[in-house]
């Protein structure tokens, strides 16, 4: 009589799935769609919670990378002013062919005027704020981080534009809207107006060209103007740069190329870093942070999923405890019927999540790479790697077909007759 | 065939003990059509379901053969109703969500059966009781009496050593309960052992033997009929 244990799981299995796949078929059709739903929302509850959390420090960080670091960034090393040899370490740069572009930069300290042509009065306060003045060729700035296209008043610097700058919005008091991020905003300035920046002892007017804005606070507190007009104004008459931004082929391994970088020769004692390197920890760990935050958030969809479920296949069994007594008395195993319930409970999330990833991958990433949620520090995308996300609707399948098999054992193993009389 | 040695169920409930069954012996043959009477309460239900291995006996044994089947577990015992048995409930017993078809092939795919074989003995079980037509319909969409049929197909659709009906004619009306008792008198006639609770003693009397259960006792055991 006893058969193969093996044999015996197989059997149950198949008149679980058999039995479990017609309630499924002849169960009520709103009641499914209701179930599918909240396995859905659940989901989604699950991935992009976390997904928007983390998507704004990665924001930010990926607003770094695209319009200040690049993918490598060169920089002085801390105890020299510059890069030494930066012109042999340009050439060899343009010429690694994973290499895409570079933005070598001239970087430095000065003070800019805004009412320096007026006669002040009294106790009034030059309209002055001290910068970071970055010297730059506008064709090489834009192949790297589409400055162009920070422009959000007046034009991108022309190359031969020696009297024209480029000025942050976060630096005007009109543009920031009683939020500045610096102590000190210039008053009144707008495109055409005539700033007079000082560095060390040379001093020169300037008209801005353009306003700009960017995700990428290190630069919104930045004045840019040409290489050569800054190279000039620094006294730097070696070409040697500060900072020298390289933008890889897109999939190119940035920490491996980081690696070829510093075995040049001409890299000397420059400091490479990738972007995240150069960014430090601080966005690393409020991303952690994030994740945390919404892994307890998940955790708590994810038990309230799995309290759904058991309700339904609860109330879904005890309905048909009777009917469960009959398949016991017939001979059916107990194991298959429990199975018929993990089955059901198996169709409603696999539907519901895989809805989900159809909502997650064809609407909301796309939706918030196009529309980035507007944050001070960065535009908030949706982060949502496929083997995290298969990872998370794992986590949900496995939690949800435990909710089915809970309520189905404890209905089923009731004794049989008690069963089928219904006492 | 089938043997209850000093049979006794007694239900504990709420501080009271009710004792069902006494000290009741008695044996089946195979291929014997036995009808168990009695009126209500006397505990004929209760000793199919010891029996029939539904429900275990307070003390005493039952025994198919030489083994004793009362001492099995319940998995045990589940397993041996598939191979073993086959039930007739009063009132269908059909599970609402499977067609006809689906009811009377499940007991057979649980016993390993392949699908289209299945389906081939199931649809035979159904064409022979004449509703193989409605094979497809839901429990929902047959009358009292497709619907009995449909569990004496299921019942009978794996030729069980012993088949177990209770009260099978308890929600018919007399055409049908007639047409059910002649089902029975042709599988009978078949070689099936069958085991028969009914209330209705001319009922009771198409079966090869009679035994007339009172207050949990077996008051007479009626022979042979033929």
């Amino acid at each position: 009589m006893t058969k193969n244990p093996l044999h015996r799981l197989a059997l149950d299995l198949r008149v679980g799935w058999f039995l479990g796949m017609r309630q499924l078929r002849r169960s009520s059709r709103v009641m499914s769609v209701l179930i599918v739903f909240i396995m859905t929302l659940t989901f989604l509850n699950l991935v992009v919670v976390t997904g928007v959390l983390v998507g704004l420090p990665t924001g930010a960080n990926e607003a770094y990378r695209l319009r200040y670091a690049g993918d490598v960034l060169v920089s002085a090393p801390e105890d020299k002013r510059f890069i030494e040899q930066s012109r042999a370490l340009r050439s060899e740069l343009v010429s690694l062919p994973e290499v895409l572009a570079i933005s070598p930069r001239y970087v430095g300290v000065a003070r800019a005027e805004a009412n320096y042509k007026e006669v002040l009065e009294g106790d009034e306060l030059r309209d002055q704020i001290n910068v970071q003045v970055a010297g730059i060729n506008p064709a090489d700035e834009h192949a790297v981080t589409n400055f162009a296209d920070l422009v959000i008043e007046g034009e991108f610097l022309a190359p031969d534009d020696g009297e024209g700058i480029l000025i942050s919005s976060e630096l005007l008091s009109e543009q920031t809207a009683g939020t500045p991020l610096t102590d000190t905003t210039l008053d009144n300035v707008t495109i055409g107006s005539r700033l007079l920046v000082t560095i060390g002892e040379n001093q020169r007017e300037f008209t801005v060209r353009g306003i700009f804005h960017t995700k990428a606070q290190i630069v919104n507190q930045r004045i840019l103007m040409l290489d050569s007009r800054a190279r000039e104004m620094l006294g730097r008459f070696d070409s040697n740069v500060n900072e020298i931004a390289v933008r890889l082929l897109p999939g190119t391994d940035a920490l491996r190329m980081k690696r070829t970088v510093q075995s040049l020769n001409s890299a000397g004692g420059a400091q490479v870093e990738t972007s995240a390197e150069a960014l430090g920890p601080f966005l690393t760990d409020i991303q952690q942070t994030m994740q945390i935050l919404g892994n307890g958030i998940g955790s708590i969809a994810l038990i309230v999923a799995a309290i759904a479920i058991f309700i339904v296949i609860f109330i879904n069994a005890i309905t048909r405890r009777r009917h469960i007594g009959i398949l016991k008395g017939l001979g059916i195993g107990g194991f298959a019927i429990e199975f018929a319930y993990m089955v059901q409970a198996l169709v409603y999330v696999l539907v519901g999540a895989s809805l989900g990833l159809l909502v997650i991958y064809q609407v909301l990433v796309p939706y918030f790479l196009t529309n980035p949620i507007d944050f001070p520090i960065s535009d908030g995308i949706l982060v949502a790697p496929l083997p995290e996300t298969l990872f998370r609707m794992a986590l949900l399948i496995v939690t949800t077909i435990i909710a089915g098999y809970i309520p189905a054992k404890l209905i089923v193993r009731q004794n049989t007759l008690d069963a089928i009389l219904g006492r | 065939m089938l043997k209850a040695e000093n049979l006794q169920k007694t239900y504990y409930g709420n501080g009271v003990e009710t004792p069902v069954l006494h000290d009741i012996n008695l044996e089946i043959r195979e291929g014997e059509f036995v009808s168990i009477i009695g009126p209500s309460g006397a505990g004929k239900s209760t000793l199919l379901y010891q029996l029939s291995l539904l429900d275990r006996p307070t003390s005493g044994r039952v025994l198919l053969g030489e083994e004793e089947i009362s001492s099995l577990t319940e998995a045990q015992a589940t397993q041996f109703r598939l191979v073993n048995f086959g039930f007739i409930f009063q009132d269908y017993a059909l599970v609402p969500e499977l067609t006809a078809l689906e009811n009377v092939l499940i007991p057979s795919l649980m016993e390993g059966a392949s699908s289209g074989e299945a389906k081939k003995t199931s649809l035979d079980a159904l064409d022979r009781l004449g509703i193989g037509k409605k094979a497809k319909n839901l429990p929902s969409q047959l009358s009292g009496g497709e619907q009995q049929r449909v569990a004496i197909a299921r019942a009978v659709s794996r030729k069980p050593r012993i088949l177990f009906a209770d009260e099978p004619t308890a929600n018919l009306d007399s055409v049908n309960s007639k047409e059910v008792l002649d089902e029975l008198e042709e599988l009978h006639k078949a070689g099936q052992t069958i085991v028969m609770i009914t209330h209705e003693k001319n009922y009771a009397e198409r079966a090869q033997r009679i035994i007339e259960i009172r207050d949990g006792r077996v008051l007479s055991d009626t022979g042979r009929k033929e």
